[in-house]
């Protein structure tokens, strides 16, 4: 049985190694992993295997030691049944001057070599705990434990074959059956609950940096250039939380120096027509600041991503949802970043999810007191999904 | 014929499969660390190495992550395995804790996403804010050191088998630290005996890890995949909801201590409650509850877990207004 346990367990470490390449060499990896992660994944399958090849061919090697912790895969090559006639020789019980590092009394030298060898019943009692360490020291004289192998219950010595057969299962198990059902890809109910929650984030993220609005005042977009000088006309000054702080000192100066169309040229390139080719998350987190947002309403854009129906800010069922996925890690961090299309009509017929290419003027939009930042489009054209699809 | 339909267990798949590909790297690097020490680190090394006085000793196991850093997923089977090793408990626990948020990687990422408020998509470098990225990292290590200090230090008083589960017990069958565990009647034994206990307590200790490290993710995912939105939207109410609903997303999200300050960057929530989420999170998540485990009694991990909600919650509230 041992020995089985022990094959079953480098077939364990084999199925996880061979998952893993899998992932690696079919390119899978990809939609789940950043790329400065695969490495890893790569490193660990061809791991895995070389540990499972190396406990293969030494599975009958006496190694002469007993760890004592025969938890998983019962390497240990003695027997571990009572009877047995092997010898721990290991220590019992220090002497008095044994070291204690992080004690306060001093034990001085170890008595490590101090070893006696006993049947297989004799008892140890231990005497007196030191509970003031970190550890226990139980180095009595009275030492009294059963070597009849009589271990307390959850020795690992005892773990009974179905504890492993389990273990092996929870590994097995969830590993194959996602490998072989995931999609590599989000379902449009997680991409639109996560996304929902992005842009719930956007919109508190943009209040937290606004003046609470008083019950008066007017109501209108004060980031485009007509309800900045609608606000500047009656004396308010909108978005004023917004408005740089004093700098600390010249670099925060030189971050928030004035934005002008000519800064934004210099950093987004423009396709043959003059449209800024700019990603969906890159217009996403433009929301909220007011300079960018003076300078940036009304310019034509071209952007790739991919769409869904509207549910969040589609008044007059003109709009869909064009997101993107961005990832820090690995997928299970992916968070959906999306702003609105808006056709000014019915929005054409589509494939929820496909990818496209699109092409409009940049717009911030209030509504119910939220600055909405979205495209009037244009045109759409269907495309296929980018290489950077993802971004990272 | 129509593709299978994309579902929430499709997901969950997803979900599962690249925490697992992202973190199973890591705990087979930190299990093959806990094979070689055990063939190789002899018993009682540590011993000498630490401190006399025990608080000097828990105070360096604070800091160890700078120099050993090790994240939360790796350094499980390694302080298990030191703590066979004699390493004490007050002050593995200590290193556990604190390795995965008190390392140079941790305080890169960490001022890298608090530097912009809107990460790389930001079109320029928005607002100088009070509490920017040299406040958070410092803040997040800081509170991380004091609190992982400080439990250790009460874990000193406990004795290791109202803590350790019995087959973690240096010598659960009554021997002393120094001793039993070790490969001690051969010392001398040829090095290719050692390499391959090395490898056999590597094995070992992945697949038991990794069991717990599964039923975490698992569990992980399934929130992830089913939770709904209005769930995640209260956290607003107050600072003190934020904080403690912060620490439970940080439970449940489980994510790695390397890139939950970009997550946490980019959520209005009040800085108190991001400065908890960041220093809860490494210490106490769903997998690591499972992976804690196998090395604890689960009285303690219960009791730690609740012990870092409160007193972690308590000082985030306290230390901005410092």
């Amino acid at each position: 049985m041992k020995k089985f346990l022990q094959t079953l367990a480098i077939l364990t470490l084999i199925v996880w190694g061979v998952v893993f390449l899998y992932f690696y060499t079919s390119g899978r990896i990809e939609k789940y992993l950043d790329p400065s992660f695969r490495i890893y994944a790569l490193l660990s399958g061809i791991g895995f295997l070389l540990l499972a090849a190396f406990n293969f061919l030494n599975r009958n090697r006496e190694v002469g030691v007993c760890t004592h912790d025969h938890a998983h895969g019962d390497t240990c090559d003695h027997d571990h049944h009572h009877g047995h006639d092997h010898d721990h020789s290991h220590d019992h019980g220090h002497g008095p001057h044994h070291d204690h590092a992080c004690c306060d009394h001093g034990h001085e030298d170890e008595h490590s070599d101090h070893h006696h060898e006993h049947g297989p019943s004799h008892e140890h009692e231990h005497g007196d705990d030191h509970a003031c360490c970190g550890h226990d020291h139980e180095h009595g004289h009275e030492h009294k434990h059963d070597h009849s192998h009589s271990h307390d219950p959850h020795h690992d010595h005892e773990e009974s074959p179905s504890g492993l057969v389990f273990s092996l299962l929870v590994l097995l198990v969830p590993l194959l059956v996602t490998t072989g059902y995931s999609h590599d890809k989000f379902s449009a109910g997680y991409l639109a609950k996560w996304g929902k929650i992005e842009r719930q984030m956007m919109q508190m993220r943009i209040a937290a940096k606004s003046p609470p609005r008083t019950p008066d005042a007017p109501v209108g977009n004060p980031y485009t250039r007509e309800g900045i000088e609608a606000s500047e006309a009656d004396g308010t000054t909108p978005g004023q939380a917004d408005t740089p702080p004093e700098p600390k000192d010249n670099k925060a100066g030189e971050a928030w120096g004035s934005f002008t169309i000519e800064d934004l040229k210099k950093m987004v390139p423009q396709n043959e027509k003059g449209e800024f080719l700019l990603d969906v998350p890159q217009i996403f987190y433009t929301a909220g600041d007011r300079e960018l947002m003076e300078v940036m309403e009304g310019i034509p854009v071209e952007t790739t991503a991919q769409l869904m129906e509207e549910t969040l800010h589609n008044p007059d069922k003109t709009r869909l949802k064009a997101f993107r996925l961005f990832i820090e890690c690995c997928a299970a961090d992916a968070r959906p970043l999306s702003i609105p299309i808006d056709f000014g009509k019915a929005p054409p017929e589509y494939t929820e999810m496909g990818w496209y290419k699109l092409y409009g003027k940049l717009h911030y939009a209030n509504e119910n007191d939220e600055i909405i930042p979205l495209i009037r489009i244009e045109r759409i054209e269907a495309t296929a999904e980018p290489s950077d699809g993802l971004l990272f | 014929m129509d593709p299978a339909p994309l579902t929430p267990f499709t997901d969950f798949c997803l979900l599962f499969l690249s925490i697992l590909l992202e973190g199973a790297p890591f705990i087979l690097l930190g299990t093959l660390i806990s094979g070689f020490i055990d063939a190789y680190l002899p018993p009682g090394l540590i011993d000498r190495w630490l401190p006399k006085n025990k608080v000097l000793a828990v105070i360096l196991s604070g800091l160890l992550g700078a120099v050993f850093p090790v994240c939360e997923c790796a350094v499980v089977p390694v302080i298990r395995r030191l703590i066979r090793k004699g390493l004490p408990v007050s002050c593995a626990i200590t290193y556990m804790l604190s390795a995965p948020i008190i390392n140079p990687i941790v305080a890169v990422s960490t001022m890298k996403a608090f530097s912009t408020s809107v990460g790389q998509f930001s079109l320029r470098a928005t607002e100088t804010v009070a509490h920017g990225p040299a406040f958070m990292t410092s803040g997040r290590l800081l509170l991380a050191f004091l609190v992982t200090v400080g439990v250790g230090l009460v874990v000193l008083r406990f004795r290791n088998h109202s803590i350790l589960r019995s087959g973690i017990i240096p010598n659960s069958s009554g021997a002393a630290l120094a001793g039993f565990d070790a490969p001690r009647a051969d010392d001398d034994a040829p090095s290719p005996n050692r390499l391959v206990l090395a490898m056999r307590t590597t094995m070992r200790d992945f697949l038991e890890t990794a069991m717990y490290f599964t039923i975490g993710v698992a569990i992980t995912s399934v929130f992830k995949a089913y939770v709904t939105e209005d769930l995640i939207m209260v956290f607003n109410q107050s600072e003190a909801t934020g904080i403690g609903l912060m620490m439970v997303l940080a439970f449940v999200l489980s994510l790695c201590s390397t890139s939950d300050a970009f997550i946490a960057a980019n959520f209005p929530v009040p800085t108190s409650a991001k400065l908890a989420f960041l220093v809860f999170g490494p210490m106490m998540d769903v997998k690591l509850v499972f992976m804690y485990l196998s090395v604890f009694k689960s009285r303690f991990v219960v009791s730690l877990a609740i012990a870092l909600f409160v007193v972690i919650g308590v000082m985030s509230y306290v230390w901005i207004r410092l």
